[in-house]
């Protein structure tokens, strides 16, 4: 009885230090900034259906070519980051990180007022794709958005008070509006109206581009003028020139078409697919982006990713697809370079033709590559210990009529993605191994370069 | 039910709130009878489940192969409509081109039905396959299985 008695008076004094420093440390501590519930706390997946309609908009808005859709998604991308990233822990806002945007220039939450960050993201994600495709999006789409829109805010909004309901919903358009602000400065802006940026006049020489197809401009020659989301992405990722340009036999040029001529004509039926399955669709395709994307969607779906680690997946691969095709495009219009069927049907074999059309804009280095390879390195960050190990399907393309393809590392990939180009006839060998260069030192730059939250859910 | 369990001496004896039901089992035959009735519930329900998956992804495979059957005739068309079209470019200084382009203007007319048809296959796929992850593909030993079987299926129906 003695010994239970002077045990409950030692457990009482314990109880009462605890709650005594307990109560002392809350005093240190400032009020937090914002009384919500954090990001990671909701599920990621009306952002990725969204991501998922923003193929089928790219697909079937005109105007949108490869360049134009790597900005729609990298916007879109940054704005739904920005939506949520005050309840991210250890985040920090991508305003004065990325070239040009300055913290004045977005919106500040309130101090101690409530917000529902899946709300404020889907307001900023629909008003931002209303905006980036706004000239030319279909009756169609813009229902879609709208019912996306609203299906979401429904659901969202169940057991929500109303004011932090509009609340959020204001700061998301806010956020919108700053970032779609921001985009109207880049030399990109509404650029779908005129993708072919003309006049421009066609340099004439022998190692330059010459019309391939019906298209007889090239793509956007100015694209790699605009400003990039990190300065360094351009500037210190230009391939070094390429192969001197020859007619010779036997020369180091006129090697490498031969290369890729003896390829296509020896292509196996799987080479064959390889290619078509990257170049995606002959008529309708959200582009190398688009499908870059959908694989990053599936991986989040199967890692049931919170709206924390979807946005931030999304924002470091909006950020390096943009990059990658503005500093690929810099290399393509100060090279030129003909693209290997023109050279091919001149000096080696004039009935030559490539597996699937050649796209309208200069060879040197892959577009394909540059995106793929800047793509994978944010995968190999977010799902691999760095070594790029990660047994997936890519079922991206079963709804497309391809039957789905296994891989094991996202560097084997990127591999796949850029030799498809050279199965399909598309481009010279040092095009996609530069290109894979290029767009690798992209990825890593978003990985190291921007201060992004760590473990994420 | 309750009066099968008590002819093979298993009984129901109250045990508080957390645990309502024990069960006591007091000879060895109800174990093993108890054990009989188990492993067979369990086979049963494998056996519908895997005929609901099989069934799935027996109908999946048709769609898929019709959305084969029209890529195939996607790329057809885009190959007809680029050599046309070189023919177009080739033949403008030396001679009539009014047949070739009527002919790519059919080809373009071709192409938006086909664009149309791939379309909606299209997402009807994508919800097909969001019910077929989300139900059965839940981890990647399903997946690798799934994918066997698709191929195996689409290859059997030529599509492949």
């Amino acid at each position: 009885m003695k010994i239970s008695t002077k045990l409950c008076k030692i457990l009482f004094s314990i109880v009462l230090l605890i709650a005594l420093f307990a109560s002392c440390k809350k005093d240190d501590v400032a009020a937090p900034l914002i009384v919500a519930k954090a990001t990671n706390a909701y599920s990621g997946e009306q952002v990725r259906g969204y991501f998922s309609l923003l193929c089928t908009i790219s697909q079937t808005t005109p105007g949108f070519f490869p360049p134009q859709v790597s900005r729609a998604y990298g916007y879109i991308g940054i704005t739904n980051y920005e939506a949520v990233v005050n309840g991210i822990s250890g985040a920090q806002s991508l305003s004065g990180q990325l070239n040009g945007l300055t913290n004045s220039d977005l919106p500040k939450v309130s101090a101690g007022l409530s917000y529902n960050w899946a709300i404020s993201s889907n307001a900023a994600i629909a008003d931002m794709m209303r905006k980036m495709f706004a000239d030319k999006i279909s009756s169609i789409n813009s229902a879609r958005i709208d019912s996306i829109e609203l299906s979401n805010l429904t659901s969202l909004s169940r057991g929500e008070n109303n004011e932090v309901i509009s609340r959020s919903v204001q700061f998301g358009k806010d956020i919108s509006g700053s970032i779609y602000k921001y985009s109207t400065t880049d030399g990109g802006d509404k650029s779908y109206m005129d993708p072919f940026q003309l006049p421009f006049p066609l340099p004439i020489d022998t190692f330059c581009w010459v019309p391939t197809g019906a298209a007889q401009h090239p793509i956007s020659p100015n694209w790699g003028s605009n400003r990039p989301f990190l300065s360094v992405n351009v500037s210190n990722t230009q391939p070094s020139a390429p192969i001197d340009f020859s007619i010779v036999p036997g020369s180091a040029f006129y090697k490498e078409a031969m290369d890729m001529y003896t390829q296509v004509k020896s292509n196996t039926a799987d080479q064959v697919e390889i290619t078509r399955y990257w170049a995606d669709d002959p008529f309708n395709t959200c582009t190398p982006t688009g499908h870059t994307f959908n694989i990053m969607t599936q991986l989040l779906e199967e890692n049931r990713a919170t709206l924390e680690k979807t946005s931030v997946a999304y924002a470091r691969l909006a950020i390096a697809e943009n990059d990658a095709f503005i500093s690929c495009w810099k290399g393509k219009y100060k090279y030129f370079l003909i693209r290997p069927v023109s050279y091919i049907k001149k000096y080696i074999d004039a009935s030559f033709s490539t597996v699937i059309g050649t796209p309208p804009f200069p060879a040197y280095t892959s577009g394909h590559s540059c995106e793929m390879g800047a793509g994978s390195r944010v995968m190999i960050s977010l799902f691999t210990d760095g070594s790029g190990n990660y047994q997936f399907t890519d079922y991206s393309q079963l709804r497309y009529g391809f039957a789905a393809r296994n891989f094991s590392n996202f560097n084997e990939m990127a591999d796949e993605c850029a030799k498809s180009r050279f199965y399909g006839g598309l481009h010279y060998n040092m095009d996609n191994t530069r290109g894979l260069q290029v767009g690798r030192a992209i990825g890593d730059n978003v990985n190291k370069m921007i201060n992004w939250p760590h473990n994420i859910k | 039910m309750k009066l099968w369990l008590r002819r093979y001496h298993i009984n129901f004896k109250p045990f508080g709130i957390i645990f309502p039901i024990i069960i006591t089992i007091k000879s060895f035959k109800a174990l093993l009878k108890l054990l009989t009735v188990g492993i067979l519930f369990v086979l049963i329900f494998s056996c519908k489940n895997k005929a609901s998956l099989d069934s799935t992804i027996n109908d999946f495979a048709n769609t898929e192969c019709r959305a084969m059957q029209l890529r195939i005739q996607r790329f057809k068309l885009a190959d007809n409509i680029r050599f046309t079209q070189d023919s177009i470019i080739q033949k403008t200084q030396s001679g009539d081109t009014l047949q070739l382009h009527e002919k790519i203007t059919k080809m373009y007319m071709e192409k938006e039905l086909l664009f149309i048809q791939s379309s909606r296959l299209a997402d009807s796929i994508k919800v097909q396959l969001d019910i077929i992850m989300s139900t059965y593909l839940t981890d990647k030993n399903k997946k690798l299985a799934f994918n066997r079987k698709l191929d195996s299926i689409l290859i059997i129906k030529g599509c492949k």
